[in-house]
């Protein structure tokens, strides 16, 4: 009797190991890792490798490559293995965020030494193809990728000039810079370009999937801030801007408009004297027919008859007779 | 009723932890994990390391010796994942002599656990402050430039200072990169703040200065091509009845003499003047008065 109590206390024992706690599935937004006595499963015939988003440092971030549960279930699972299931939604994180320090904003120094407070966003998820380094590789991936991707991000800010180059006061007059003569101010190149900065950054930070299991989705710097006095500097640069562009675009109308009346003087000139000189032209034609029709005198005997009204408004004729 | 089929019962669900749990308290299996190193020391030495995750019997791989550790020695659990650190606010002057502050973060392993253990009693604390000198003698005395600008090289130089020291602790050191330089000093960053600004100024009058002169750019050009336009128009009369009375000449003279006869005389006819006829070579007296 008490062996089968003792037999029945093992099964139930079993049956709560593997049939009830056994089972388990995968949410759609996670992908789960089976490790047995706490060894991953790995790929079979796949050994350590560097992921080909790390460019630099590859010795130091060799992964081996796991087998990956997909969404679904009920799977089943040995007492002795383990399930660990890593969420794969895209989540965002203000890159103010540290966990060692509470701050606001992000101080960076600009190219002409101008410090600056930077906010943004990025947002990244766990990289389904790499997943080792998130969940045993590294312990805290995500300070990784934040001490990482600010690294980056403020040497970036420190070296960033605008990439069109343009002179900082400018040039000749007939240089297209005129409105653009703020470029080469730092903190001006960098509001301009802000998604130039936010490309570069994801493009540094291609390689947080192979160093740390993470892929970085976006970054988006979505302030510069500098101080409030630089500020109003840049404000009155911009009214200017807008001011200069607006003098000028009313120079150019008015030139256009003046332009196109003086065309339009000269047109009507020309009409005035085409206009003159078509009877001029229409005559001789007509006087040129009569005179290859019948010679000299058919011209002067025409001459002779346009005279004779003239006699009749004449007051007094003093005829000579021959 | 008896109550030894309830123990017995319970003895059967308490059985197989009970057993696995002191089979693992008296070292026949060891379960390693990902990422993890298990130190073995027996007798005050070091009797071997388990690195290769899953299950291992320490007794096949570390000798008949294992069974003591339980009684006589030590099981030290050590993680060789990366781990990251940030050292901030630490001091360095450029070769200008301006006051900077510099934060570093870097990324370190665990390589050998044995050395971890036991060659430096606080292996974190003193690769930190390697860290930290060895940033400090980089960067000190370098131009602010290029202690703003060229952080990424700076960084491999401080990571190729520190990493034999490191190595000897029995750590690994991943990527270094210096994370922040920044002024120190409140005055200064106001100076270059009103530097920047007044560089601003400088900028927008530059800027109304150019367009005022695009400005006056465009209406000078505006004027000289509106001038060229009006004389254009002034000169198409004399041009266009000048060239017409040419063409008519270079065919015939004659004509062109008729054509005129004509029009004087058709003016004449339209006209209200006076007219009197005489003979072309008489001489008489014209009297031009009226009335």
């Amino acid at each position: 009797m008490s062996l089968i109590a003792f037999i029945l206390g093992l099964l139930v024992y079993i049956v709560f190991k593997v049939g009830i706690r056994g089972f388990y599935t995968v949410r759609p937004d996670e992908r789960a890792v089976k490790t047995s006595f706490g060894r991953a499963e790995r790929m079979p015939g796949a050994s350590e490798q560097t992921h080909p988003s790390v460019q630099d440092e590859a010795d130091l971030y060799s992964y081996p490559a796991l087998r990956v549960i997909p969404p679904g279930g009920p799977y089943l699972k040995m007492p002795w293995q383990k399930v660990h299931k890593v969420p794969i939604a895209t989540q965002a994180l203000d890159i103010v965020w540290d966990p060692t320090k509470q701050q606001s904003t992000i101080e960076a120094v600009t190219k002409d030494n101008l410090t600056t407070g930077v906010n943004g966003q990025i947002r990244y998820r766990a990289s389904e193809e790499n997943l080792y380094p998130y969940l045993f590789g590294v312990e805290s991936p995500l300070e990784h990728v934040m001490g990482y991707f600010i690294s980056v991000l403020r040497e970036r800010i420190a070296n960033f000039s605008d990439p069109k180059g343009a002179p900082l006061v400018g040039g000749d007059a007939g240089t297209p810079s005129a409105v653009e003569l703020s470029e080469g101010v730092s903190i001006n190149d960098l509001r301009k370009n802000l998604p130039m900065i936010n490309e570069y950054m994801e493009q540094q930070c291609n390689s947080t999937i192979g160093r740390y299991g993470i892929e970085l989705d976006a970054a988006l710097i979505t302030e510069i801030d500098p101080p409030p006095e630089v500020d109003q500097a840049l404000s009155a640069i911009n009214s200017t801007r807008n001011q200069v562009a607006a003098d000028i675009s009313t120079a150019r109308a008015d030139a256009e408009q003046q332009i196109t009346m003086s065309e339009r003087a000269v047109e009507i000139a020309r009409n005035n004297a085409e206009a003159e000189v078509a009877p001029l032209r229409e005559l001789a034609t007509i006087l040129s027919k009569i005179k290859t029709t019948g010679g000299r005198d058919a011209l002067k005997a025409y001459m002779r008859n346009l005279r004779v009204p003239l006699y009749a408004r004449a007051d007094r004729v003093i005829r000579v007779e021959d | 009723m008896t109550p030894m089929p309830f123990i017995a019962f319970f003895l059967g669900l308490i059985v197989v932890p009970i057993a696995l749990g002191l089979a693992k308290r008296f070292g026949i299996y060891a379960v390693v994990e990902e990422r993890e190193a298990q130190v073995f020391t027996v007798f005050g030495k070091v009797l071997g390391v388990l690195d290769e995750p899953g299950l291992n019997f320490p007794m096949t791989q570390l000798g008949m010796r294992a069974f003591l550790v339980p009684f006589f020695g030590k099981r030290y659990r050590v993680s060789t994942a990366w781990k990251q650190h940030y050292y901030r606010k630490l001091m360095v002057n450029s070769e200008e002599g301006t006051p900077m502050g510099v934060g570093i973060w870097y990324e370190m392993k665990v390589s050998d656990p044995v050395s971890y253990l036991f060659v430096n009693a606080n292996p974190e604390g003193s690769l930190s402050a390697n860290v930290a000198s060895s940033t400090i003698s980089t960067l000190s005395n370098l131009e602010m430039e290029k202690m703003l600008e060229s952080r990424h090289s700076l960084s491999r130089t401080v990571r190729a200072a520190v990493s034999p020291l490191s190595e000897k602790w029995g750590y690994r050191l991943g990527s270094v990169y210096i994370r922040k330089v920044a002024f120190t000093d409140r005055s200064m960053v106001d100076n270059i703040t009103e530097k920047v600004v007044k560089r601003l100024v400088q900028v927008t009058s530059a800027m109304r200065q150019d367009g005022e002169n695009r400005v006056g750019l465009i209406q000078s050009e505006t004027a000289k091509k509106v001038s060229q336009k009006l004389a254009e128009a002034s000169a198409s009369r004399p041009a266009v009845v000048g060239e017409t009375l040419n063409q008519i000449r270079q065919t015939d003279p004659e004509i062109l003499d008729a054509v005129l006869e004509v029009m004087e005389t058709e003016k004449l006819l339209s006209s209200p003047a006076k007219v009197e006829v005489v003979p072309r070579d008489s001489s008489i007296l014209i009297q031009t008065s009226g009335g």
